[in-house]
């Protein structure tokens, strides 16, 4: 068990390029912490840079209070559990989990001891005499887990463990991990692309892009106050909707419009931050859920209504997808309630928006406008 | 000594008796009893003066294990009656049968160092091959594994986990840092399977299962060599790519002899030509005059295709930063950027000037 701590953390390779920037956390003992981002913006590097498999250009990393940018990965007390297995095909369970152990000239009693807890916690004491070849892809990366288990770590870090797995069993796995990190009580770093792995999983993420921290926050604030529309579009399945709108002030009304649509802002938008853009134009993110076609949820609130072409209807069981087109030029994306919803494609249906849950983002920055 | 090691504590479950084996000085190498390890036995001198291959003291029995006409070992088990006299003769054979067994995998490993390194002939090759039941007409991949000298026995020991068991791999120390597999890809080509996938699947399992254990890595992926006569290419190319991807590409862990990119081309060129081409781009040593913040900018301006607004957004500046940043360079090199002709010359230049600075920094000069 331990708390991290990454103060000015820089990742610069020769020729300039500049693969982590001033990267900057403090996570909390036995914290689940995520980082989250597209392809090549730094997460797997900061990770590799706490395990010792990287070299730290700038900046101090700290395991509890030990300062270990110098440390040797084998002498950091930390576990690495990678998106491929990395289990030895000629040995059986038993001796893949021990393998580490006996590398370290483990006393062969606590060994056994340690195989034999991990195998509990794991559920696969049934399997510790197979070989890997024996096992489905989950029993393999709770092989891969148990192997991390034994170690007894201060620190777990995990990069894309379940990027390997089909879809049904990552969901299984997901929870498998979250119970794990639970029963454990140790602090998990995991790093993953996979934007619901991150929101499911973490009890904090660290939303990256191009080797900068944008954003660090519990997943309901991720969502639900995204600090630029690279968090917006990024957090979130369908991905939030961004209208180039104009803002228009009324008085003391405040108005955004868009493709001939105008829609009233709710009253806590009249502040200056926005007052003062009269005319300007803005950034307007709707989340696909924010956007209903429920008939008395439209008519109750025409100052957000409008009209729109059903291209598509995506029945996913529990929820509706309607990809519309607002004359002819906007498309849309909606999340709308399949027992409620009568949208068919083709048809022109009239949709509202719920403007307790829009955003506002700055054309030029992209940053949210009122925090 | 481990395989003997070994023999001796299998066999500790079935003998009812303490026995073991010690050295031609007396000194108790391995014995069912681990209290006798270290000890000396006074009677060995005697045993080893003795012209008959058993002899026995009032309590125990004593087999000398011969291996190419020599002495080896000397087999020990308490006990003088028949019985002990035939549990000894089967003792003494199965050490025997096992040390000449160790003996040929420690030759065929130096058999198969020397095809690497050029040392046989290759008409020879085939024939000596015979011997160690090495298939010559399968193809073959090699494979090197760097790491610090400090992690290289941990890592022969993983990669011997890896593929210790199976016949379609030699693996072994090269040096204290260096580990080669030499793999056996009949199956791989005979099923017509991605070579290319089968590479990247292969390499990244190594690669993963050396960190997971705390150990950083280079690996170099040679080519795919029809015959086994030929492995000593697919070495030299792995090493290369090992070279040119530590040269030229960044965060790079992997390299792979197939996918070395223009690297491949500039680091065959001859240093004085290299330096020519520098002098002719980059006059007066022009590239000195770029900051950090500037060569940071144009790599960034590179990776977006010198597509100026994503440039500026990825570094967090305005566009008129960018552009005034682009004419210093233009302004100091004579290299406008944001032509197409300007950027792919400073590109080379710079790979070029990278690979110069490698060649002026690096032991590994002395190697070429």
């Amino acid at each position: 068990m331990a708390s991290l701590s990454f103060q000015h953390v820089y990742k610069k390779y020769d020729g300039g390029v500049v693969a982590v920037s001033d990267f900057n956390l403090e996570v909390a003992d036995k914290e689940f912490v995520i980082l989250v981002g597209p392809s090549g913006c730094g997460k797997s590097t900061t990770l590799r840079m706490l395990a010792g498999l990287e070299d730290i250009s700038e900046g101090e990393i700290y395991i509890e209070d030990r300062l270990i940018n110098d440390v040797l990965p084998k002498d950091r007390d930390i576990a690495m559990v990678f998106q491929n297995y990395a289990l030895y095909p000629h040995m059986t369970v038993r001796d893949n989990m021990a393998f580490s152990l006996k590398l370290k000239k483990m006393p062969k009693d606590e060994i056994n001891r340690r195989v034999s807890e991990a195998a509990k916690i794991l559920e696969i004491e049934h399997l510790l005499e197979r070989k890997p070849k024996a096992l489905s892809g989950g029993q393999r990366q709770r092989v891969a887990l148990g192997r991390a288990i034994v170690r007894d770590p201060k620190v777990f870090l995990m990069d894309e463990p379940l990027s390997n797995l089909d879809a049904k069993l990552r969901v299984q796995m997901r929870v498998e991990i979250t119970k794990l990190h639970h029963r454990l009580k140790t602090t998990f770093v995991y790093v993953t692309h996979d934007q619901t792995e991150a929101m499911t999983m973490g009890t904090r993420i660290v939303v990256m892009k191009d080797g900068f921290i944008q954003q660090v926050d519990s997943p309901t604030e991720l969502y639900d106050n995204p600090i630029n529309t690279f968090v917006a579009g990024f957090i979130g399945m369908p991905p939030m909707n961004f209208i180039n709108a104009t803002i228009n002030v009324d008085g003391s009304d405040v108005y955004v419009t868009f493709e001939n649509v105008t829609v009233k802002l709710p009253d806590r938008y009249a502040v200056e931050e926005v007052m003062e853009r009269d005319g300007q134009e803005v950034i307007f993110g709707v989340r696909p859920e924010a956007i209903t076609d429920e008939a008395t949820y439209v008519t109750e609130h025409p100052e957000t209504a409008f009209a729109a072409d059903v291209d598509v209807v995506e029945m996913l069981g529990a929820e509706t997808y309607l990809y519309v087109t607002v004359n002819g030029a906007l498309p849309l994306t909606c999340r709308v309630d399949p027992t409620t919803s009568q949208s068919t494609v083709g048809q022109v249906v009239d949709l509202a928006i719920d403007t307790n849950r829009i955003h506002l983002f700055d054309k030029d920055t992209e940053q949210s406008i009122i925090s | 000594m481990e395989e003997i090691k070994k023999c001796i504590k299998l066999a500790s479950s079935i003998l009812k008796t303490e026995a073991g084996v010690m050295d031609t000085s007396g000194s108790i190498i391995a014995s069912t009893n681990p209290e006798s390890e270290g000890q000396s036995d006074s009677a060995s001198r005697a045993v080893m003066l003795s012209e008959d291959q058993f002899s026995s003291t009032s309590d125990k029995s004593y087999m000398k294990i011969t291996i190419n006409d020599q002495v080896r070992y000397i087999a020990y088990l308490n006990g003088t009656d028949a019985n002990s006299r035939v549990n000894l003769s089967l003792l003494g054979e199965w050490i025997k049968t096992v040390v000449k067994e160790h003996g040929t995998d420690a030759e065929k490993e130096l058999f198969i160092k020397s095809v690497l390194l050029e040392n046989e002939l290759v008409g020879e090759i085939p024939i000596k091959a015979r011997d160690f039941k090495i298939n010559c007409n399968e193809p073959r991949l090699v494979i090197v594994v760097r790491t610090s000298e400090e992690d290289g026995a941990n890592t022969l020991d993983i990669l011997q986990s890896i593929y210790g068991e199976t016949s379609n791999a030699a693996v072994f120390a090269m040096d204290e840092a260096t580990s080669i597999i030499v793999l056996n890809v009949a199956e791989l080509v005979s099923s017509d399977g991605d070579r290319n996938a089968f590479v990247d699947e292969t390499s990244q399992a190594i690669l993963d299962s050396l960190n997971n254990e705390g150990i950083t890595a280079y690996i170099g992926v040679g080519s795919f060599v029809p015959v086994f006569q030929q492995i000593a290419k697919s070495y030299r190319d792995s090493m290369l790519a090992l070279r040119v991807g530590k040269i030229f590409e960044k965060n790079c862990y992997i390299s792979k002899y197939n996918q070395l990119g223009i690297g491949r081309l500039i680091y065959q060129l001859p240093s004085t030509l290299c330096r020519m081409f520098i002098d002719e781009v980059f006059p007066n040593e022009a590239y000195r005059s770029l900051d950090e913040d500037t060569l940071a900018t144009i790599d960034c301006f590179f990776e977006n295709n010198l597509n100026g607004s994503e440039t500026s957004r990825e570094l967090f500046v305005h566009r008129n930063t960018l552009v005034y940043r682009l004419d210093k360079v233009k302004k100091n090199t004579g290299l406008d950027l944001r032509s197409f002709d300007d950027a792919v010359l400073f590109k080379m230049a710079s790979m070029v000037r990278t690979y110069l600075q490698y060649l002026e920094t690096s032991k590994d000069n002395m190697i070429r």
